[in-house]
């Protein structure tokens, strides 16, 4: 029996992909297979999707629903800061160990913050872009030429007021 | 163009006929606009050439755009079911100890279905009298197939009537038995006991399968401490319900659009036996379209998946042309086959297929066979062939490629049933008792007709 626009009908499948790269089957089809999908086709779809994301390791969301899948991209914060860094395109292959040594805006982080803000823990945002601030340390990038735990320093003592 | 060509032209072109002013839709109006409904104002009710009755927009309606806003008290769920009480008492008021003889014994559904033949004996009595008259007296659905056409049918088709029909059986009988024991000396109970026919629940449940729609309560009612309710009763969930006006939208598998519960924060939770309707009246039920729909077009919204078997036999209607359609194969089927044929499995290979799931979904669609035919046929195929290690073969590109030879291990059992299903199609079409439900089969088994000459084509 089937009630109309039962949610258990959809599917959602999660992947990590290199955007704007035709991903391996092998983690592909055992995902989508039985669900009724071409592996080929759904991994073209997700080259085209994530061409944004390009060389960046990404997570992909796919809605199945009728044997056909709705892709859409779940931003992380490092993907974000890395598109932010607008590194030009290399290979992943023949170049490895990148070091992402540059430099972005204070409001490039508050504006990745915004995106994060949902899936965010933090109250307030500048508890979020505090959390940027962290990731950005990992991705061993500066702020304005500034190291980010300097702002983070500025933001607990009250010096850097982030507007809501 | 002059105003009268413009109307001629415009008039013309419509394939439908507003019913907004039959004296029933007036009363079901009048009806819902009494107890709160709030519906998007552009939308009415017409009867479409193609579709039959459905909704029409008057103005252009845009994403977003929310088409109906019901209260929880004017639709039939779970809570509407347990604050009837004399409903209630026909399994509590009883000879036997029905909650505990029949426990978990019946869908939901099933109790809907009982509800709604409770309600209909009523008549006007009922606070749903007018929404019960609103419901159509015939559905079109293949459960209602004449014995001697059914034998022609696929079996696809005849195992989901089948089921149905054991579903149906058994709570009917549950249900006579519960009748004839009860003691209620409520005169709606003593009138259901002389009326309750097998036709008026048969009807009532294809009422329930082809009108409800999803709706989760659980948040709403604490449904793990029922006590001493008619829940107990109940084998699987109770997330349907019967929503009037919103069960007049028709399906496009195009359509997309949002149902949500609007619950206020303090209510939560609430106990099986502290149910109460003004408890309820603030939550409502919300249906939203994320499609753009023309001036005087028909409004539709997705049903989920749709694929025609499921159209059919479910909701009894066809869509043309529909790409989700596909043949399938049962797993002891394609054994049998292959077990005759020179492709022997071992059982080395068949504990293979089922620890990696080979053995479900095996089909054939428009597109070819599914992924799980395809691995299952790789299996068959390479499993013994030195060099090649299966699993790398299946989880790897190669499986998005045609490889033509795994196609003709199956293909005389493919021939074979299109055979047969074109054969049951001649049966068919000579058969002198023509109606709906019957074009609507011999539509489905010539679309698998199609589906496998093009599979044998390629």
């Amino acid at each position: 029996m089937p009630p109309k626009f039962d949610p258990n009908e959809v599917k959602i499948v999660n992947l990590r992909c290199i955007g704007g790269e035709v991903g391996a089957t092998s983690s592909l089809a055992p995902k989508i297979g039985p669900l009724g999908l071409s592996p080929k086709k759904v991994g073209d779809d997700i080259a085209k999707a994530t061409s944004d994301w390009k060389g960046l390791k990404i997570t992909v969301q796919l809605i199945v629903q009728n044997r056909q899948a709705q892709i859409s991209v779940v931003p992380s914060a490092a993907a974000l800061i890395i598109r932010a860094l607008k590194e030009p395109p290399r290979d992943r292959k023949k170049q490895k160990n990148i070091k992402h040594n540059g430099n972005i805006t204070l409001e490039d982080v508050i504006s990745i913050a915004k995106v994060m803000k949902p899936r965010s823990m933090a109250r307030e945002l500048s508890g979020t872009v505090k959390e940027i601030l962290g990731t950005s340390q990992s991705v061993g990038c500066t702020i304005d030429g500034r190291a980010p735990h300097d702002l983070i320093d500025e933001i607990n003592s009250g010096t850097l007021t982030i507007d809501e | 163009m002059g105003r009268a060509r413009r109307r001629r032209r415009q008039k013309k072109a419509r394939k439908f006929c507003v019913c907004d002013y039959n004296p029933e839709i007036i009363l079901l109006n009048r009806w819902l606009s009494k107890n709160g409904i709030r519906k998007n104002e552009k939308v009415g009710l017409a009867i479409f050439d193609d579709t039959g009755r459905g909704v029409l927009t008057k103005k252009k309606i845009k994403p977003g755009e929310e088409l109906l806003n019901l209260p929880l008290n004017l639709t039939i769920n779970v809570t509407t079911i347990l604050m009837d009480l004399p409903f209630c008492n026909i399994f509590l008021e009883n000879q036997k100890q029905c909650l505990l003889e029949y426990k978990h014994s019946i869908s939901f559904q099933s109790m809907m279905a009982f509800y709604l033949v409770y309600l209909k004996v009523q008549d006007v009595n009922s606070t749903w009298g007018v929404y019960m008259k609103s419901l159509p007296l015939e559905y079109t659905v293949p459960y209602f197939l004449p014995n001697e056409i059914k034998c022609f049918i696929d079996a696809d088709i005849l195992s989901v009537i089948s089921k149905q029909k054991d579903v149906i059986d058994l709570s009917y009988n549950i249900f006579v038995t519960v009748l004839k024991s009860n003691i209620s000396a409520d005169s709606s109970v003593q009138s259901l006991k002389k009326m309750f026919t097998k036709s008026d629940y048969e009807w009532a449940y294809f009422t329930v399968n082809t009108r409800c729609v999803y709706m989760d309560l659980t948040k709403v009612i604490d449904l793990s401490n029922i006590g001493n309710s008619i829940l107990n009763l109940i084998s699987d969930n109770t997330k349907i319900s019967l929503c009037p006006y919103l069960d007049m939208i028709n399906h496009s598998p195009n359509a997309r659009n949002e149902a949500q519960l609007i619950v206020s924060k303090d209510i939560e939770n609430i106990k099986v036996r502290d149910l109460n309707r003004d408890m309820l009246a603030d939550v409502r039920f919300s249906i939203y379209t994320k499609n753009n729909f023309n001036p005087y077009s028909e409004v539709f919204i997705c049903y989920g998946d749709s694929h025609n078997l499921k159209l059919i036999t479910e909701y009894g209607f066809f869509l043309p042309n529909n790409d989700l359609d596909y043949v399938s194969f049962t797993f002891e089927d394609v054994k049998t086959f292959l077990n005759s044929s020179k492709f022997k499995l071992s059982q080395e290979q068949l504990s293979f297929i089922s620890s990696h799931g080979l053995n479900k979904d095996l089909y054939i669609d428009i597109r070819g066979l599914s992924y799980n035919f395809y691995g299952f046929l790789m299996v068959v195929k390479y499993y013994y062939n030195h060099g090649k290690d299966v699993s790398k073969l299946l989880y790897s590109a190669a499986i998005c490629s045609t490889d033509n030879s795994l196609n003709d291990i199956i293909a005389p059992m493919v021939v074979q049933k299109l055979v047969t299903i074109k054969e049951s199609v001649n049966k068919l079409n000579v058969c002198e008792s023509k109606c709906v439900i019957l074009d609507n089969c011999v539509e489905l088994m010539c679309q698998y007709v199609r589906i496998l000459e093009n599979f044998i084509k390629c």
